[in-house]
Protein backbone atom coordinates (compact mmCIF):
# COMPACT_ATOMS: atom_id res chain seq x y z
CA UNK A 1 0.00 0.00 0.00
CA UNK A 2 2.76 2.29 1.04
CA UNK A 3 4.63 1.34 -2.09
CA UNK A 4 1.55 2.18 -4.15
CA UNK A 5 1.18 5.55 -2.50
CA UNK A 6 4.84 6.17 -2.97
CA UNK A 7 4.63 5.33 -6.66
CA UNK A 8 1.54 7.46 -7.11
CA UNK A 9 3.27 10.34 -5.34
CA UNK A 10 6.30 9.90 -7.55
CA UNK A 11 4.14 9.86 -10.67
CA UNK A 12 2.29 13.05 -9.60
CA UNK A 13 5.68 14.64 -8.81
CA UNK A 14 6.94 13.75 -12.28
CA UNK A 15 3.78 15.17 -13.83
CA UNK A 16 4.13 18.44 -11.90
CA UNK A 17 7.82 18.61 -12.90
CA UNK A 18 6.86 18.15 -16.53
CA UNK A 19 4.19 20.86 -16.22
CA UNK A 20 6.78 23.16 -14.63
CA UNK A 21 9.20 22.49 -17.45
CA UNK A 22 6.52 23.20 -20.05
CA UNK A 23 5.63 26.45 -18.32
CA UNK A 24 9.29 27.43 -18.17
CA UNK A 25 9.75 26.60 -21.85
CA UNK A 26 6.63 28.62 -22.72
CA UNK A 27 7.92 31.65 -20.79
CA UNK A 28 11.36 31.39 -22.45
CA UNK A 29 9.73 31.07 -25.88
CA UNK A 30 7.49 34.10 -25.23
CA UNK A 31 10.39 36.22 -24.03
CA UNK A 32 12.51 35.08 -27.00
CA UNK A 33 9.79 35.88 -29.52
CA UNK A 34 9.23 39.32 -27.91
CA UNK A 35 12.95 40.13 -28.02
CA UNK A 36 13.14 38.97 -31.63
CA UNK A 37 10.14 41.11 -32.64
CA UNK A 38 11.55 44.15 -30.80
CA UNK A 39 14.90 43.72 -32.57
CA UNK A 40 13.18 43.25 -35.92
CA UNK A 41 11.04 46.35 -35.30
CA UNK A 42 14.13 48.38 -34.41
CA UNK A 43 15.91 47.15 -37.52
CA UNK A 44 12.84 47.85 -39.66
CA UNK A 45 12.84 51.44 -38.34
CA UNK A 46 16.44 51.85 -39.51
CA UNK A 47 16.74 53.96 -42.60
CA UNK A 48 20.26 53.13 -43.69
CA UNK A 49 23.86 52.44 -42.83
CA UNK A 50 26.35 55.29 -42.34
CA UNK A 51 29.99 54.32 -42.73
CA UNK A 52 32.42 56.88 -41.35
CA UNK A 53 36.17 57.13 -41.74
CA UNK A 54 37.12 58.20 -38.20
CA UNK A 55 35.75 57.78 -34.70
CA UNK A 56 35.04 61.51 -34.33
CA UNK A 57 33.00 61.65 -37.52
CA UNK A 58 31.11 58.51 -36.44
CA UNK A 59 30.25 60.16 -33.12
CA UNK A 60 28.93 63.30 -34.85
CA UNK A 61 26.84 61.18 -37.21
CA UNK A 62 25.46 59.18 -34.27
CA UNK A 63 24.39 62.41 -32.57
CA UNK A 64 22.37 63.46 -35.62
CA UNK A 65 20.79 60.15 -36.66
CA UNK A 66 20.29 58.51 -33.27
CA UNK A 67 18.96 54.98 -33.74
CA UNK A 68 17.51 55.69 -37.18
CA UNK A 69 20.73 54.63 -38.88
CA UNK A 70 23.33 52.04 -38.18
CA UNK A 71 26.61 53.93 -37.75
CA UNK A 72 29.92 52.20 -38.35
CA UNK A 73 33.46 53.51 -38.29
CA UNK A 74 36.29 52.22 -40.46
CA UNK A 75 38.89 53.25 -37.89
CA UNK A 76 38.79 51.74 -34.43
CA UNK A 77 39.69 53.77 -31.31
CA UNK A 78 43.42 54.42 -31.18
CA UNK A 79 43.99 54.05 -34.95
CA UNK A 80 45.92 56.62 -36.92
CA UNK A 81 43.99 57.97 -39.95
CA UNK A 82 47.12 59.41 -41.60
CA UNK A 83 48.84 56.04 -41.99
CA UNK A 84 45.84 53.68 -42.11
CA UNK A 85 45.93 50.88 -44.69
CA UNK A 86 42.52 49.70 -45.89
CA UNK A 87 41.55 46.03 -45.53
CA UNK A 88 39.11 43.78 -47.46
CA UNK A 89 36.69 44.11 -44.52
CA UNK A 90 36.62 47.90 -45.07
CA UNK A 91 35.74 47.38 -48.72
CA UNK A 92 32.82 45.16 -47.67
CA UNK A 93 31.73 47.69 -45.03
CA UNK A 94 31.59 50.56 -47.53
CA UNK A 95 29.84 48.32 -50.08
CA UNK A 96 26.88 47.97 -47.67
CA UNK A 97 26.75 51.68 -46.83
CA UNK A 98 23.88 54.02 -47.65
CA UNK A 99 26.06 57.08 -47.07
CA UNK A 100 29.78 57.47 -46.40
CA UNK A 101 31.29 60.24 -44.28
CA UNK A 102 34.89 61.43 -44.14
CA UNK A 103 36.75 64.19 -42.31
CA UNK A 104 38.45 65.50 -45.46
CA UNK A 105 41.35 67.97 -45.84
CA UNK A 106 43.51 64.85 -46.39
CA UNK A 107 43.25 63.62 -42.80
CA UNK A 108 42.66 60.21 -44.33
CA UNK A 109 46.20 59.59 -45.65
CA UNK A 110 46.31 59.14 -49.45
CA UNK A 111 42.53 59.83 -49.42
CA UNK A 112 41.70 56.23 -48.52
CA UNK A 113 38.06 56.99 -47.63
CA UNK A 114 37.49 58.84 -50.92
CA UNK A 115 38.91 55.87 -52.80
CA UNK A 116 36.83 53.36 -50.84
CA UNK A 117 33.60 55.29 -51.51
CA UNK A 118 34.45 55.89 -55.18
CA UNK A 119 35.26 52.21 -55.76
CA UNK A 120 31.96 51.16 -54.18
CA UNK A 121 30.04 53.88 -56.04
CA UNK A 122 28.74 55.38 -52.79
CA UNK A 123 27.99 59.02 -51.99
CA UNK A 124 30.68 60.56 -49.79
CA UNK A 125 30.04 63.48 -47.46
CA UNK A 126 33.07 65.57 -46.50
CA UNK A 127 32.42 66.96 -43.03
CA UNK A 128 34.99 69.77 -43.25
CA UNK A 129 33.24 71.44 -46.21
CA UNK A 130 32.59 75.15 -45.47
CA UNK A 131 35.25 75.18 -42.71
CA UNK A 132 37.89 77.89 -42.93
CA UNK A 133 41.07 75.80 -42.63
CA UNK A 134 44.22 76.87 -40.82
CA UNK A 135 47.15 76.89 -43.24
CA UNK A 136 50.36 75.27 -42.01
CA UNK A 137 53.76 75.95 -43.44
CA UNK A 138 55.68 72.69 -43.58
CA UNK A 139 59.42 72.28 -43.87
CA UNK A 140 60.38 71.49 -47.43
CA UNK A 141 56.89 72.29 -48.77
CA UNK A 142 56.58 75.26 -51.08
CA UNK A 143 52.84 75.71 -50.54
CA UNK A 144 51.20 75.79 -47.10
CA UNK A 145 48.94 72.82 -46.38
CA UNK A 146 45.45 72.87 -44.88
CA UNK A 147 45.32 71.52 -41.32
CA UNK A 148 42.73 68.71 -41.23
CA UNK A 149 42.24 68.56 -37.42
CA UNK A 150 39.37 71.03 -37.51
CA UNK A 151 37.16 69.24 -34.93
CA UNK A 152 39.35 70.54 -32.09
CA UNK A 153 37.43 73.83 -32.21
CA UNK A 154 33.82 73.19 -31.07
CA UNK A 155 32.66 75.96 -33.44
CA UNK A 156 34.00 73.80 -36.29
CA UNK A 157 32.37 70.73 -34.77
CA UNK A 158 29.10 72.60 -35.37
CA UNK A 159 29.92 72.76 -39.10
CA UNK A 160 30.70 69.02 -39.16
CA UNK A 161 27.30 68.35 -37.59
CA UNK A 162 25.46 70.70 -39.98
CA UNK A 163 27.11 69.05 -43.03
CA UNK A 164 26.04 65.67 -41.68
CA UNK A 165 22.51 66.99 -41.05
CA UNK A 166 22.19 68.26 -44.63
CA UNK A 167 23.31 64.91 -46.07
CA UNK A 168 21.10 62.84 -43.80
CA UNK A 169 18.03 65.01 -44.45
CA UNK A 170 18.63 64.76 -48.20
CA UNK A 171 18.83 60.96 -47.90
CA UNK A 172 15.82 60.64 -45.57
CA UNK A 173 13.58 63.74 -45.73
CA UNK A 174 10.73 61.96 -43.90
CA UNK A 175 12.54 62.29 -40.58
CA UNK A 176 13.89 65.81 -41.07
CA UNK A 177 12.29 67.22 -37.91
CA UNK A 178 13.71 64.43 -35.81
CA UNK A 179 17.24 64.95 -37.17
CA UNK A 180 16.98 68.72 -36.70
CA UNK A 181 15.78 68.34 -33.11
CA UNK A 182 18.69 66.05 -32.29
CA UNK A 183 21.15 68.40 -33.99
CA UNK A 184 19.83 71.40 -32.07
CA UNK A 185 20.20 69.50 -28.82
CA UNK A 186 23.77 68.54 -29.69
CA UNK A 187 24.65 72.11 -30.69
CA UNK A 188 23.52 73.16 -27.22
CA UNK A 189 25.94 70.62 -25.77
CA UNK A 190 28.74 71.98 -27.97
CA UNK A 191 27.91 75.50 -26.73
CA UNK A 192 28.18 74.27 -23.13
CA UNK A 193 31.44 72.49 -23.92
CA UNK A 194 32.90 75.68 -25.39
CA UNK A 195 31.90 77.73 -22.35
CA UNK A 196 33.34 75.08 -20.03
CA UNK A 197 36.67 74.97 -21.89
CA UNK A 198 36.96 78.77 -21.79
CA UNK A 199 36.33 78.72 -18.05
CA UNK A 200 38.98 76.03 -17.51
CA UNK A 201 41.56 77.69 -19.77
CA UNK A 202 41.03 81.08 -18.11
CA UNK A 203 42.30 79.55 -14.87
CA UNK A 204 45.65 79.02 -16.57
CA UNK A 205 48.03 82.04 -16.73
CA UNK A 206 48.53 83.20 -20.31
CA UNK A 207 52.30 82.56 -20.26
CA UNK A 208 51.70 78.88 -19.45
CA UNK A 209 49.42 78.30 -22.42
CA UNK A 210 51.94 76.42 -24.55
CA UNK A 211 50.93 73.05 -25.90
CA UNK A 212 53.68 70.69 -27.09
CA UNK A 213 52.31 67.44 -28.53
CA UNK A 214 53.55 64.55 -30.66
CA UNK A 215 52.21 65.89 -33.94
CA UNK A 216 50.71 69.13 -35.15
CA UNK A 217 47.06 68.29 -34.41
CA UNK A 218 46.03 70.98 -31.96
CA UNK A 219 46.29 74.18 -34.02
CA UNK A 220 42.51 74.74 -34.05
CA UNK A 221 42.31 74.16 -30.30
CA UNK A 222 45.25 76.51 -29.71
CA UNK A 223 43.77 79.21 -31.94
CA UNK A 224 40.34 79.01 -30.28
CA UNK A 225 41.62 79.11 -26.71
CA UNK A 226 44.76 81.25 -26.94
CA UNK A 227 47.53 78.62 -26.75
CA UNK A 228 50.90 78.53 -28.51
CA UNK A 229 51.49 75.17 -30.19
CA UNK A 230 54.63 73.24 -31.03
CA UNK A 231 55.15 69.69 -32.29
CA UNK A 232 58.17 67.74 -33.51
CA UNK A 233 56.12 66.01 -36.22
CA UNK A 234 54.21 67.90 -38.87
CA UNK A 235 50.44 67.96 -39.35
CA UNK A 236 50.51 64.29 -40.42
CA UNK A 237 52.17 61.32 -38.74
CA UNK A 238 52.84 59.76 -42.13
CA UNK A 239 56.24 60.60 -43.58
CA UNK A 240 54.88 59.84 -47.04
CA UNK A 241 52.99 63.11 -47.02
CA UNK A 242 55.93 65.26 -46.16
CA UNK A 243 55.83 64.94 -42.40
CA UNK A 244 57.47 62.78 -39.74
CA UNK A 245 60.10 63.90 -37.24
CA UNK A 246 63.13 65.59 -38.72
CA UNK A 247 66.18 66.68 -36.68
CA UNK A 248 65.28 70.30 -37.47
CA UNK A 249 61.63 69.99 -36.35
CA UNK A 250 62.73 68.18 -33.21
CA UNK A 251 65.30 70.86 -32.38
CA UNK A 252 62.71 73.56 -33.05
CA UNK A 253 60.22 71.93 -30.68
CA UNK A 254 62.85 71.59 -27.92
CA UNK A 255 63.80 75.23 -28.45
CA UNK A 256 60.12 76.21 -28.03
CA UNK A 257 59.91 74.18 -24.81
CA UNK A 258 62.94 76.00 -23.38
CA UNK A 259 61.92 79.42 -24.73
CA UNK A 260 58.44 79.35 -23.21
CA UNK A 261 59.53 77.58 -20.00
CA UNK A 262 57.04 74.79 -20.66
CA UNK A 263 56.37 72.60 -17.64
CA UNK A 264 54.86 69.56 -19.37
CA UNK A 265 54.55 68.13 -22.86
CA UNK A 266 51.99 65.61 -24.06
CA UNK A 267 51.84 62.30 -25.87
CA UNK A 268 48.86 61.33 -28.04
CA UNK A 269 46.78 58.17 -27.83
CA UNK A 270 47.11 57.41 -31.54
CA UNK A 271 50.82 58.26 -31.95
CA UNK A 272 53.92 56.40 -30.74
CA UNK A 273 54.91 58.19 -27.48
CA UNK A 274 58.65 57.45 -27.70
CA UNK A 275 59.66 60.68 -29.49
CA UNK A 276 57.89 62.84 -26.92
CA UNK A 277 59.35 60.87 -24.02
CA UNK A 278 62.87 61.30 -25.41
CA UNK A 279 62.26 65.01 -25.99
CA UNK A 280 60.91 65.43 -22.47
CA UNK A 281 64.03 63.92 -20.95
CA UNK A 282 66.25 65.97 -23.29
CA UNK A 283 64.49 69.24 -22.45
CA UNK A 284 64.18 68.41 -18.76
CA UNK A 285 60.39 68.55 -18.60
CA UNK A 286 57.76 65.99 -17.65
CA UNK A 287 55.26 64.17 -19.84
CA UNK A 288 51.98 65.73 -18.76
CA UNK A 289 49.74 62.92 -19.93
CA UNK A 290 48.12 61.42 -22.96
CA UNK A 291 45.76 63.41 -25.21
CA UNK A 292 43.12 62.11 -27.59
CA UNK A 293 43.99 63.51 -31.00
CA UNK A 294 43.22 61.76 -34.29
CA UNK A 295 41.14 59.09 -32.63
CA UNK A 296 38.77 58.92 -29.70
CA UNK A 297 38.94 56.46 -26.82
CA UNK A 298 37.61 52.90 -26.61
CA UNK A 299 34.06 52.21 -25.27
CA UNK A 300 33.85 52.83 -21.55
CA UNK A 301 36.70 55.36 -21.51
CA UNK A 302 36.30 59.10 -20.93
CA UNK A 303 37.20 59.69 -24.56
CA UNK A 304 34.46 57.47 -25.93
CA UNK A 305 32.56 60.51 -27.25
CA UNK A 306 33.69 63.81 -28.74
CA UNK A 307 32.42 65.76 -25.71
CA UNK A 308 34.17 63.38 -23.31
CA UNK A 309 37.35 63.42 -25.35
CA UNK A 310 37.51 67.22 -25.35
CA UNK A 311 36.80 67.48 -21.63
CA UNK A 312 39.39 64.82 -20.81
CA UNK A 313 42.00 66.57 -22.97
CA UNK A 314 41.34 69.94 -21.34
CA UNK A 315 41.55 68.50 -17.83
CA UNK A 316 44.84 66.74 -18.69
CA UNK A 317 46.29 69.94 -20.19
CA UNK A 318 45.21 72.19 -17.32
CA UNK A 319 46.39 69.81 -14.59
CA UNK A 320 49.80 69.42 -16.23
CA UNK A 321 50.42 73.08 -17.05
CA UNK A 322 49.03 74.90 -14.03
CA UNK B 1 -24.56 38.82 0.52
CA UNK B 2 -21.39 39.77 -1.32
CA UNK B 3 -23.15 41.24 -4.40
CA UNK B 4 -25.35 43.31 -2.11
CA UNK B 5 -22.31 44.59 -0.21
CA UNK B 6 -20.55 45.46 -3.48
CA UNK B 7 -23.66 47.26 -4.71
CA UNK B 8 -23.87 49.30 -1.49
CA UNK B 9 -20.19 50.25 -1.77
CA UNK B 10 -20.58 51.32 -5.40
CA UNK B 11 -23.64 53.44 -4.53
CA UNK B 12 -21.75 55.01 -1.62
CA UNK B 13 -18.71 55.89 -3.75
CA UNK B 14 -20.74 57.28 -6.66
CA UNK B 15 -22.95 59.21 -4.24
CA UNK B 16 -19.89 60.71 -2.59
CA UNK B 17 -18.48 61.82 -5.91
CA UNK B 18 -21.84 63.29 -6.96
CA UNK B 19 -22.08 65.15 -3.64
CA UNK B 20 -18.58 66.60 -4.09
CA UNK B 21 -19.30 67.65 -7.68
CA UNK B 22 -22.48 69.50 -6.67
CA UNK B 23 -20.99 71.31 -3.69
CA UNK B 24 -17.40 71.99 -4.83
CA UNK B 25 -16.34 75.66 -5.00
CA UNK B 26 -17.01 77.19 -8.38
CA UNK B 27 -14.04 78.48 -10.39
CA UNK B 28 -14.72 82.04 -11.41
CA UNK B 29 -12.90 83.39 -14.44
CA UNK B 30 -10.42 86.10 -13.44
CA UNK B 31 -11.31 89.42 -14.97
CA UNK B 32 -8.09 91.25 -15.66
CA UNK B 33 -8.34 94.98 -15.79
CA UNK B 34 -6.50 96.52 -18.72
CA UNK B 35 -3.25 98.18 -17.63
CA UNK B 36 -3.15 101.94 -17.86
CA UNK B 37 -0.58 103.07 -20.42
CA UNK B 38 2.09 105.24 -18.82
CA UNK B 39 2.38 108.79 -20.04
CA UNK B 40 5.49 110.14 -21.74
CA UNK B 41 7.95 109.07 -24.44
CA UNK B 42 10.00 105.99 -23.60
CA UNK B 43 13.36 105.07 -25.06
CA UNK B 44 15.53 101.98 -24.60
CA UNK B 45 19.34 102.12 -24.75
CA UNK B 46 21.60 99.07 -24.77
CA UNK B 47 25.40 99.23 -24.54
CA UNK B 48 27.60 96.17 -24.90
CA UNK B 49 31.06 95.78 -23.37
CA UNK B 50 31.98 93.31 -26.10
CA UNK B 51 31.57 92.66 -29.82
CA UNK B 52 28.30 90.81 -30.27
CA UNK B 53 27.68 88.40 -33.10
CA UNK B 54 25.26 85.64 -34.02
CA UNK B 55 25.40 82.60 -31.74
CA UNK B 56 28.26 80.47 -33.15
CA UNK B 57 26.39 77.31 -32.16
CA UNK B 58 22.99 78.16 -33.67
CA UNK B 59 21.33 75.70 -36.03
CA UNK B 60 20.50 78.48 -38.51
CA UNK B 61 23.17 81.15 -38.29
CA UNK B 62 21.25 83.58 -40.54
CA UNK B 63 18.32 83.90 -38.12
CA UNK B 64 20.34 83.73 -34.89
CA UNK B 65 20.12 87.06 -33.04
CA UNK B 66 23.25 88.79 -31.84
CA UNK B 67 21.10 91.11 -29.70
CA UNK B 68 17.47 90.62 -28.73
CA UNK B 69 15.28 92.66 -26.39
CA UNK B 70 11.72 91.44 -25.89
CA UNK B 71 8.94 93.44 -24.29
CA UNK B 72 5.57 91.75 -23.74
CA UNK B 73 6.77 88.92 -25.95
CA UNK B 74 7.48 91.22 -28.89
CA UNK B 75 10.97 92.19 -30.09
CA UNK B 76 11.87 95.79 -29.31
CA UNK B 77 15.41 95.25 -30.60
CA UNK B 78 16.41 92.39 -32.87
CA UNK B 79 19.83 92.42 -34.53
CA UNK B 80 21.41 89.54 -36.41
CA UNK B 81 24.52 91.39 -37.56
CA UNK B 82 27.80 91.94 -35.71
CA UNK B 83 27.68 94.81 -33.20
CA UNK B 84 30.92 96.44 -32.03
CA UNK B 85 31.51 96.85 -28.31
CA UNK B 86 30.79 100.27 -26.80
CA UNK B 87 28.18 101.26 -29.37
CA UNK B 88 24.84 102.41 -27.95
CA UNK B 89 21.92 100.61 -29.58
CA UNK B 90 18.68 102.57 -29.32
CA UNK B 91 15.02 101.73 -29.66
CA UNK B 92 12.96 104.93 -29.72
CA UNK B 93 10.08 105.15 -28.94
CA UNK B 94 9.14 102.05 -26.97
CA UNK B 95 5.36 101.73 -27.07
CA UNK B 96 3.10 99.90 -24.67
CA UNK B 97 4.84 100.66 -21.36
CA UNK B 98 2.21 100.62 -18.64
CA UNK B 99 1.90 102.04 -15.16
CA UNK B 100 3.25 99.46 -12.73
CA UNK B 101 5.23 96.37 -13.61
CA UNK B 102 7.07 96.15 -16.97
CA UNK B 103 9.51 93.43 -17.89
CA UNK B 104 12.21 93.49 -20.61
CA UNK B 105 13.95 90.27 -21.55
CA UNK B 106 17.51 90.88 -22.81
CA UNK B 107 19.75 88.42 -24.66
CA UNK B 108 23.10 88.94 -26.40
CA UNK B 109 25.70 86.53 -27.73
CA UNK B 110 29.33 87.41 -28.16
CA UNK B 111 31.23 86.92 -31.38
CA UNK B 112 33.49 83.90 -30.96
CA UNK B 113 36.79 85.79 -30.75
CA UNK B 114 35.53 87.95 -27.87
CA UNK B 115 34.38 85.10 -25.71
CA UNK B 116 37.50 84.53 -23.60
CA UNK B 117 36.55 87.28 -21.17
CA UNK B 118 33.51 87.94 -18.99
CA UNK B 119 30.99 90.18 -20.74
CA UNK B 120 28.51 92.81 -19.66
CA UNK B 121 25.53 94.60 -21.15
CA UNK B 122 24.04 97.87 -19.84
CA UNK B 123 20.33 98.48 -20.35
CA UNK B 124 18.72 101.89 -19.69
CA UNK B 125 15.09 103.00 -19.91
CA UNK B 126 14.47 106.70 -20.42
CA UNK B 127 11.18 108.54 -19.96
CA UNK B 128 11.03 111.96 -21.62
CA UNK B 129 14.85 111.91 -21.91
CA UNK B 130 15.30 111.16 -18.18
CA UNK B 131 16.79 107.82 -17.13
CA UNK B 132 14.21 106.02 -15.02
CA UNK B 133 15.84 102.62 -14.83
CA UNK B 134 19.18 101.03 -15.60
CA UNK B 135 20.75 97.69 -14.97
CA UNK B 136 23.90 95.77 -15.98
CA UNK B 137 23.85 92.09 -16.83
CA UNK B 138 26.96 89.91 -16.72
CA UNK B 139 27.89 86.57 -18.22
CA UNK B 140 30.69 84.09 -17.70
CA UNK B 141 33.21 83.83 -20.58
CA UNK B 142 31.80 81.95 -23.54
CA UNK B 143 28.22 82.16 -22.34
CA UNK B 144 25.42 84.24 -23.82
CA UNK B 145 24.08 87.07 -21.66
CA UNK B 146 20.48 86.63 -20.62
CA UNK B 147 18.50 88.62 -18.12
CA UNK B 148 15.25 90.37 -17.33
CA UNK B 149 14.90 94.02 -16.42
CA UNK B 150 11.85 94.57 -14.21
CA UNK B 151 10.78 98.21 -14.04
CA UNK B 152 7.89 99.54 -12.00
CA UNK B 153 6.75 102.70 -13.77
CA UNK B 154 4.86 105.29 -11.64
CA UNK B 155 1.85 107.17 -13.09
CA UNK B 156 3.55 110.58 -12.97
CA UNK B 157 6.46 111.45 -15.19
CA UNK B 158 8.28 113.19 -12.36
CA UNK B 159 8.20 110.23 -9.96
CA UNK B 160 11.14 107.80 -9.92
CA UNK B 161 10.73 104.30 -11.33
CA UNK B 162 11.97 101.31 -9.36
CA UNK B 163 13.99 98.39 -10.69
CA UNK B 164 13.63 94.97 -9.13
CA UNK B 165 17.03 93.25 -9.07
Amino acid sequence: MLKCIGMAGNRSGKSSNAKGLWRFALIIATVGISCFSVTCAAEQNRVGIAVCSTTQVADFVRQVVGDRWEVQSVLTPGSDPHTYQITPADVQLVKNATLCFENGLHLEGADWMKNLAADAGKKLVTCTDRIQPIMIEEEGQAVPVRDPHAWFDPANARIYVLNILDAVVAADPDHEREYKARTELYLGQLRNLNAWIIKQVNALPRERRVLVTSHDAFNYFCKAYGFESAAPEGWSTGAEVGAGVTPASRAKAIESIRKFGVKSIFVETSVNPEVIKQMASEAGVQVGGSLYSDSMGPPGSAGETYLGMMRENVLTIIQALE
Amino acid sequence: MRPLLSFIMVVAILGGVQLYMTHRPRVVAYQAEPDAVAEGEFRLEVTLSFAAGPDPFALELEDAPSLLVLFRGQPVLHRTNAIPGGQVIVSDPVDGIVQGQNEFFVQATCANDASLTANAIRVRILRDAVVIAEQTFWSEPGEAIQGALNVTVPPESSAEATVQE
